[in-house]
C-alpha cells in the first residue's frame, strides 16, 4: 500500500495538476448539462415531453447523461495515462 | 399477493448463497492484520476493484428499487438511474485520486490527514455510522422482500436471515471476502440485467426504441399508478408532485455518491492513486450500462403488469418469473439476494470501522494491537448487523430506491463539503469541518423527520428529500466558519 505524507497532498506534482485541470473542465461541462436537464424537469417539464427520434427529450436526455458519463470517464482515464507516461 | 413454495428456485437460492459463504470462509484465511481486514491489504487489482465497486454500488436500490419505481412512476423512477450514475463523475474527476493519496482505513482518515483534531474524527465517525445505517435499511428491506416470494418465508424471517448471513461474512474475513463477493455479484448482476432486458424485448417482439415509442404513443396506458397518457408517464411529475422534490433529489444523487463512506473506503483497497482512477472508470462503465437497462426492466414490468401492488421492490423478480418461469425467477432472485449480501457487507465494514477504529481506538484513546483491533471490529460489526435487522423490520414496505435517496442526501450534506474543503482548500479549519459535518447531518436528518416520509400529509417540511436545503447549508457553514477563523 503506497503511503504519502500529509503535506504531499496539497503539494500536487505538475503532471497531476494537468490531469486535475482536465478533470475540472470535463466536470464543469458535465455538471452544466446535468443541471440544465434537471432545471428543465423541475420548471418546464413540457420540454422533456417533446418528441425526438421516436422518443421524448426526457428519455433521450437521460440516456445521453448516462452515456456521456461513460465517454468522459474513458477519455479522462486515457488522458491521465498519457500525462503519466509523458506523451501529453 | 400470495406466493407459493418453488423448489427449483429455492435450490438455486441455496446454491448461490452457499457459494457466497464459501468464498467468505476461504478469504478469511488471508486476513492476518487490521490492514487486511479493513482494506484487503491495499492490494486489490484495479479491474477486480472496479467490478467490486459496481457490485457494491448496484445494491437492492438499483436492481429492485429502481425497476419498481420505473414500473410504478415512469420517468420519475428513471431519474434515480440518471442521478446514481452522474454522481460517479464527481467521484472520478474530483475525489478519487486525492482521496487515495491521503487515507488509510476510513472516511475520517481522509478528513484528518492534515487536521489532527478529535472533534473532526468524532463528527466524521458519527456521520459514517448514520449514513451507513440509512443505506443499510433499504438493503435489509430488499432482502426481506425477496425472501417472501422465493422461500415462502415471512418478511421478518427474511430480514433476520440476511442479517445473520452478512454478519457471518463480515465477522470472518472483512474486506477480503467483501471484495470477492462484490466482484462476483457485480458480474452476475450485469448478466442478469442483460438477460432480463433481452427477455422483455424478445417477448414483445420489439426493438429497444420501438418498445419505448409504443409506450409513449399509448394515450390510455395502463400502469400500476392508474391509466394515463404514455407521454405523461415518461415525463416528470407522477411521483414528484412538487417540482422542487425533483430538483432536491437530483442534487442529492449527483453529490451523494462521492461522499458515501462504503464507496470511499474502496479507494484504499488498491495499491496506487492511478489504480483508484482506473477502477472508477471500470465502475462507471459497468454501472452506466446497468442503469440504461433498468429502464427496460421497469417498463417491462409495467408493460406485462408483473407487479405486486403492495411491494414495488418485487417488480424485477416477478418480471423474471413471467419471462423465464421458476428457474429464471430463482436465478434473478438469488442474484438479487447475493447483491444485497455484498452491499450490506461493505456497509457494515464502513460502519464497524467508524466505531472501532475512529471512536474506540483513536477518539477514546484505547491503544491496542492488531488482534485486539480485529476482535473489537468484529464485535462492532455484529452489533451494527443486529441494529440493521431491527431497522429493516421497522421500515417494511417502503421503496428501497427512495430510502437510498435519503442516504445520499445525508452523505452529500454531511460528508461532501468536509471532504471537498479538506482536499482542496488550505484555509480549511478543524472547527469549520466539524461544524459543517454536524450541520449537514442534523439538518438533513431533521428535515427528513419533519418531512412527508415520516409525518405524511401533515409534514412541516414539504419535500421528501432534504438535499436542496441541507447540502448548501453545510457548504456555507464549512467554508464560512473556516473563513471567519482565519
Amino acid at each position: 500500500m503506497t503511503e504519502e505524507k500529509p503535506e504531499d497532498i496539497m503539494a500536487v506534482p505538475e503532471k497531476d495538476k494537468k490531469t486535475f485541470k482536465m478533470g475540472l473542465i470535463l466536470f464543469t461541462v458535465y455538471i452544466i448539462g446535468y443541471f440544465l436537464f434537471t432545471i428543465a424537469g423541475t420548471f418546464n417539464k413540457n420540454i422533456l415531453m417533446t418528441r425526438v427520434l421516436g422518443l421524448n427529450v426526457g428519455i433521450v436526455g437521460g440516456m445521453f447523461i448516462i452515456v456521456s458519463a461513460i465517454i468522459i470517464a474513458v477519455y479522462y482515464n486515457w488522458y491521465a495515462g498519457q500525462v503519466e507516461t509523458g506523451v501529453n | 399477493m400470495e406466493y407459493t413454495f418453488q423448489p427449483i428456485a429455492v435450490a438455486l437460492f441455496l446454491l448461490i448463497t452457499a457459494i457466497t459463504l464459501g468464498i467468505s470462509f476461504w478469504a478469511a484465511k488471508q486476513v492476518k492484520t487490521a490492514s487486511h481486514y479493513f482494506v484487503a491489504g491495499g492490494g486489490v487489482k484495479w479491474l477486480v476493484n472496479g467490478i467490486a465497486f459496481a457490485g457494491d454500488y448496484l445494491s437492492a436500490a438499483s436492481f429492485l428499487g429502481i425497476a419498481g419505481m420505473i414500473a410504478f412512476f415512469g420517468f420519475d423512477g428513471f431519474l434515480y438511474s440518471i442521478g446514481f450514475l452522474a454522481g460517479w463523475i464527481v467521484a472520478l474527476l474530483i475525489v478519487a485520486e486525492p482521496l487515495r493519496r491521503c487515507g488509510k482505513y476510513t472516511f475520517c482518515d481522509a478528513l484528518l490527514f492534515r487536521l489532527e483534531d478529535k472533534g473532526v474524527r468524532l463528527a466524521g465517525a458519527v456521520s459514517t455510522l448514520i449514513v451507513s445505517l440509512f443505506y443499510l435499511i433499504p438493503q435489509i428491506v430488499g432482502a426481506g422482500s425477496i425472501v417472501q416470494p422465493l422461500l415462502g418465508l415471512s418478511y421478518e424471517v427474511g430480514v433476520v436471515l440476511v442479517g445473520a448471513l452478512v454478519i457471518a461474512i463480515v465477522a470472518t474475513a472483512g474486506m477480503v471476502s467483501t471484495t470477492y463477493v462484490q466482484f462476483i455479484k457485480g458480474f452476475l448482476l450485469l448478466i442478469a440485467a442483460v438477460a432480463l432486458t433481452g427477455g422483455v424485448l424478445w417477448v414483445t417482439g420489439l426493438g429497444p426504441v420501438e418498445f419505448i415509442t409504443n409506450i409513449l404513443d399509448n394515450p390510455a396506458l395502463t400502469t400500476p399508478s392508474g391509466v394515463m397518457d404514455g407521454n405523461a408517464f415518461l415525463a416528470p411529475g407522477i411521483k414528484f408532485k412538487n417540482p422542487l422534490d425533483f430538483l432536491s433529489l437530483a442534487l442529492a444523487l449527483i453529490l451523494g455518491t462521492a461522499a458515501l463512506p462504503h464507496v470511499l473506503i474502496r479507494y484504499y483497497t488498491v495499491p496506487t492513486p492511478a489504480d483508484a482512477r482506473r477502477s472508477t472508470v471500470i465502475a462507471i462503465a459497468s454501472i452506466g450500462v446497468f442503469y440504461i437497462l433498468t429502464l427496460f426492466l421497469g417498463l417491462g414490468a409495467m408493460h406485462f403488469m408483473t407487479v405486486d401492488p403492495t411491494n414495488q421492490n418485487l417488480s424485477a423478480p416477478l418480471l423474471a418469473e413471467f419471462i423465464g418461469g421458476e428457474i429464471f425467477f430463482g436465478l434473478i432472485s438469488s442474484i438479487a439476494f447475493a447483491t444485497i449480501l455484498g452491499t450490506v457487507s461493505g456497509l457494515i465494514m464502513a460502519a464497524a470501522g467508524a466505531i472501532s477504529h475512529d471512536i474506540w481506538t483513536v477518539y477514546l484513546g484505547n491503544t491496542q494491537d492488531d488482534a485486539q483491533t480485529l476482535r473489537m471490529t468484529k464485535i462492532t460489526a455484529i452489533g451494527v448487523g443486529i441494529a440493521a435487522i431491527i431497522l429493516g423490520i421497522v421500515a417494511k414496505g417502503m421503496n428501497v430506491a427512495f430510502l437510498v435517496g435519503l442516504a445520499f442526501a445525508i452523505a452529500a450534506s454531511a460528508n461532501l463539503p468536509a471532504l471537498i474543503s479538506v482536499l482542496f482548500w488550505k484555509g480549511t479549519t478543524a472547527r469549520g469541518v466539524s461544524l459543517g459535518i454536524w450541520t449537514g447531518l442534523l439538518s438533513s436528518c431533521g428535515l427528513i423527520l419533519i418531512g412527508p416520509t415520516i409525518m405524511g400529509a401533515g409534514a412541516i417540511f414539504p419535500l421528501a428529500n432534504p438535499g436542496i436545503v441541507s447540502i448548501p447549508l453545510s457548504f456555507i457553514v464549512t467554508f464560512g466558519v473556516s473563513m471567519l477563523e482565519k
